[in-house]
């Protein structure tokens, strides 16, 4: 009778235990993210930064006016 | 009937599994109120979220988080627990970049206004849950920026410090660019001078909302930079330093009576300090 009713228990502990792993795995399965449907596509390219920038100072006078 | 329970809880969770992840507003608390052609959100692109959350947070003092275990790849940025900007991977291999986003009220027609206008869309419009409808994209000489409408409205102006205070497109073709963000977005124009430099200030509904000066940058092409507002420029500029990040100009009395100081973080991504009284 209790190997009965431990076997029980175990089965249900492994039940819960799969359906969190599972809620886990697919939580938003089916929706867009920022990072794939947006971070992916900001490819900066050869025109982006890829070096030290180097000043002229003759030329900047920046910031906000 | 125990079967049909567990059905039941598997399917009901299941489909709470697949709920869309819901990202944070831009605003503290819905505002309803749209600050459309200015700058109201940047967004860091990085490879390294990890690296570049630690060296933000150490400079700033900003909190730096994930929104969701279901996108790791994304963090939102809080200053005194204000969202003011988020932190998205990028493939690796390309160096850090801030990405200024301007309110628009239909990001799909303004997306479709500047591709008019000679800019690429790197991301068409894609809609964002909890956020609201964005896309990134290029101008014809290569800066990015992003255009979104809100859901939330626009977060209200900051003075704050380690808040954004500006922005300045550095362009290796002036007319060009002012060109297009001119027929894209509407703006008015002024010519100003300091020391012999030009310098042009594009205003919305009479709002400076950004400026646009000869690329100072000799060995980069054209791209937008950001401004954040500090008390101590050099102070800083000492401490992007010391946390890894690069000097690229230290505060000058020439330039702005050295309230301006020029820096990128670790990776690259180049930001200024300016020390703003008003």
């Amino acid at each position: 009778m209790k190997k009965k009713q431990l076997a029980t228990t175990i089965k249900k502990i492994i039940l819960g235990c799969s359906l969190l792993m599972m809620v886990s795995v697919m939580e938003g399965c089916a929706n867009m993210h920022m990072s794939t449907s947006v971070g992916v596509g900001m490819s900066f390219g050869p025109y982006g930064p890829s070096v030290r920038p180097v000043m002229n100072v003759g030329v900047y006078s920046g910031g906000r006016w | 009937m125990q079967k049909k329970s567990l059905l039941f809880l598997f399917v009901t969770l299941m489909l709470w599994a697949c709920k869309p992840v819901q990202y944070p507003a831009i605003t503290e608390s819905p505002t309803e109120d749209y600050r459309y052609h200015e700058f109201v959100w940047h967004e860091l692109g990085t490879a390294n979220m990890t690296r570049a959350s630690q060296f933000y947070s150490d400079l700033f003092g900003w909190e730096i988080s994930e929104v969701s275990r279901a996108d790791r790849d994304y963090r939102i940025i809080t200053n005194n627990g204000k969202p003011i900007g988020g932190i998205i991977r990028i493939a690796n291999g390309q160096k850090n970049q801030w990405v200024g986003v301007l309110s628009v009220e239909d990001a799909t027609a303004k997306m479709n206004d500047a591709t008019t206008n000679g800019a690429n869309a790197l991301v068409g419009t894609t809609s964002i849950p909890g956020r609201g409808t964005m896309a990134i994209m290029k101008d014809g000489q290569g800066a990015v920026y992003g255009i979104m409408h809100s859901q939330s409205g626009d977060p209200p102006r900051s003075r704050n410090e380690n808040e954004w205070l500006w922005m300045e497109l550095w362009s290796d073709n002036v007319d060009e660019s002012v060109q297009h963000y001119q027929h894209t977005f509407g703006y008015e124009i002024t010519e100003r001078e300091d020391d012999g430099k030009p310098y042009w200030v594009m205003t919305t509904d009479d709002v400076p909302a950004m400026g646009v000066t000869k690329n100072p940058a000799e060995n980069m092409t054209t791209q937008w930079i950001p401004y954040i507002k500090v008390s101590d420029p050099a102070a800083m500029a000492g401490r992007v330093r010391a946390l890894g990040g690069d000097v690229i100009l230290q505060p000058r009395d020439d330039i702005r009576n050295g309230t301006v100081a020029v820096v990128t973080d670790q990776d690259g991504a180049i930001f200024c300090l300016q020390k703003w009284d008003q």
